[in-house]
């Protein structure tokens, strides 16, 4: 029996390799859409998973969220520095400055701090000490090739824009260990960096010998740094997020009290920040089931079709068994051989593809997140 | 031997067959009837010794290849017997009908189905490779026997309707069975290959001690068999 429905599937080559494939990619569609949906919930609810209060200007809580836990490139209103020394005493604080990319990777400017809370270990290198130094995080280090004491520039704010921010040539000091969060596909260097990327700080080149020579870009040297300096005060100077962690439940209530009566600027809790968008989120996800499971129902449907429109052409082959003296459901369980063998294989096909494609399926996935 | 006795199949044969209710009024219904006129296949007797060889004639519709579907177990009596090699048709399930015919009977076709995506070697060996029946003939001699030994690699699409006979023919005599039924095998066929087909099978029947039962439109065929009947005289058979 099995090897009769192997000849015929062999005979018919084409019309079985087409089932085998259309079952195949019906298994893995349905495999890779159900798993990237569970591992985006899965990460952006781990990265709200601990006590760490976020804090920034009043508007949006979301892209506030989006912007210092997943460094999404959203607008995000920025806010002064000197914000940050009322908060010092109730909670350990790590001040970010995220505006910049470099090499298409967000940079994310802060102090030490921030890897101290964010539990982030260096595999490789040092943290930064200087001016112009980075951090890169494991995904990034990977994808540009990049180890410790090479360098990357900063991508430039606005190429057309003679006035705007010029590019900073970061070196890197160390990679940090891989934490399957954000932080692997993050740059990090100091405040001060971020500013001079900004435009706040900048050096004097000694001899401007031509007025037409333009410097493309900057680089922190030993040379630099004698004719460096920032302008304005520092206290003026932009950050875009606080991650704070109270030192105590008391100071946890009073920075969300403080933050309910200041106007421009809220402290906010990432798992209530996300609570709407996540339950949005679990709507999605049951709705996608839904469709998810109608296409693959229907998908049934039209193999039902096409399983009895092949009964209706294959009655002679039915008549030949039955008056040759076959037992009656002879050729029912034939039928149900070959498809028990073309299920099998194009199920099987399918989980197969799923555990090659869904990494690289996973790639795009993130870089479509990263945006 | 082969022995029949007062068979009688019928279908659309219905002397009384209700259309309609009629009100004749004060509650009473009574009903209309209409005769209906079917098909009716009669056969008082027939007699056939083993290994002997029977054609069957008759215009068309007077139940030739009903007459040999109630021989072969496929079609179950109304009334009557049937008996072959001492067993009665008509007193097994359908079942024990099929298993009969699969062990007893070879079986050649009007159309010679052949299965499209086995090889004709593959063909003749079905029963045998699916349903272990029992292969007593050489494949190679009989193949050669028929003249289809160089062939049997092709798949049936790749052989003319003449040589598919052939091959059909191989696959009713493989396994040796007792008789050999045929249901026009020669009809698709023009009358030098029929002809050739005819000999072929009534030669290899008489080799290998086979019965063999034989519908054909071919009047000129006759002669070669033992026996010959008309359907239409066999019994009382209405169209």
């Amino acid at each position: 029996m099995i090897k009769l429905a192997f000849q015929r599937l062999f005979f018919n080559k084409i019309s079985s390799l087409v089932t085998i494939f259309t079952v195949m990619i019906t298994v893995l569609v349905f495999l890779l859409l159900n798993s990237s949906l569970e591992d985006y919930k899965d990460r952006l609810t781990a990265r709200t998973n601990n006590d760490l209060l976020i804090a920034g200007s009043r508007g949006s809580g979301a892209d506030l969220i989006m912007k210092a836990l997943y460094f999404r490139n959203v607008e995000q209103q920025t806010f002064k520095f000197d914000y940050l020394n009322g908060i010092l005493k109730d909670a350990q604080a790590a001040p970010m400055f995220i505006q910049y990319s470099a090499q298409g990777f967000p940079v994310c400017s802060t102090s030490l701090d921030y890897f101290n809370l964010r539990s982030l270990e260096v595999e490789h290198g040092n943290l930064f000490t200087k001016l112009g130094d980075c951090l890169l995080g494991a995904e990034v280090a990977k994808k540009l090739n990049l180890t410790v004491g090479d360098s990357l520039l900063s991508d430039p704010d606005n190429v057309f824009d003679p006035a705007g921010s010029i590019p900073v040539k970061l070196k890197v000091k160390g990679i940090l260990k891989r934490s399957s969060t954000p932080d692997d596909n993050a740059v990090f260097t100091s405040l001060k960096t971020g500013w001079t990327m900004h435009g706040l700080g900048h050096a004097h080149p000694e001899e401007e010998d031509s007025p037409s020579l333009k410097i493309s870009f900057l680089e922190i040297t030993d040379e630099t740094m004698k004719t460096f300096h920032f302008h304005g005060d520092m206290e003026d100077y932009p950050l875009t997020a606080i991650l704070l962690k109270p030192k105590s439940a008391s100071s946890r209530a009073f920075l969300y009290g403080e933050s309910s009566v200041t106007t421009s600027f809220a402290v906010i809790d990432p798992k209530e920040g996300l609570s709407g968008f996540l339950d949005m989120l679990f709507h999605i996800d049951k709705l996608f089931l839904i469709i998810l499971v109608l296409i693959v129902v229907a998908i049934f449907l039209l193999y039902l079709l096409v399983f009895f429109l092949s009964l209706r052409l294959r009655r002679q082959e039915k008549n030949l068994f039955d008056r040759l003296g076959f037992e009656k459901a002879f050729f029912s369980r034939l039928v149900a051989t070959e498809w028990f063998i073309l299920l099998n294989v194009g199920i099987n096909g399918g989980l197969i593809l799923n555990i090659i494609l869904n990494p690289v399926y996973k790639e795009i996935f993130d870089s479509i997140l990263r945006g | 031997m082969i022995s029949v006795r007062d068979i009688e199949f019928k279908y659309g044969c219905k002397s009384n067959l209700k259309i309609d209710s009629v009100d004749q009024g004060a509650g009473k219904e009574v009903a209309e009837y209409k005769y209906v006129k079917g098909f009716c296949l009669k056969v008082s007797s027939l007699k056939l010794a083993d290994g002997k060889s029977l054609a069957i004639t008759g215009v068309s519709g007077s139940g030739k290849s009903t007459f040999l579907k109630l021989l072969s177990g496929e079609l179950a009596l109304h009334r009557g017997s049937i008996s072959i090699l001492g067993h009665k048709l008509n007193e097994m399930r359908d079942n024990a009908r099929r298993n009969f015919r699969l062990k007893n009977y070879g079986m050649i076709f009007q159309d010679s189905p052949l299965l499209e995506y086995l090889t004709i070697k593959d063909n003749i060996l079905l029963p045998a490779n699916i349903v272990g029946i029992k292969k007593r003939l050489d494949l190679k001699e009989l193949c050669a026997n028929c003249g289809i030994e160089e062939l049997i690699n092709r798949y049936p699409s790749q052989l003319s309707e003449g040589e598919k006979q052939r091959a059909a023919i191989c696959r009713a005599l493989i396994s040796s069975p007792k008789v050999v039924l045929a249901d026009e095998p020669t009809s698709s066929l023009d009358p030098v290959r029929g002809e050739e087909i005819t000999d072929l099978l009534i030669q290899n029947c008489q080799k290998y001690n086979c019965t063999l039962i034989m519908v054909t439109h071919d009047y000129s065929l006759l002669d070669k068999f033992d026996q010959k009947v008309d359907i239409g005289k066999l019994g009382d058979s209405d169209d």
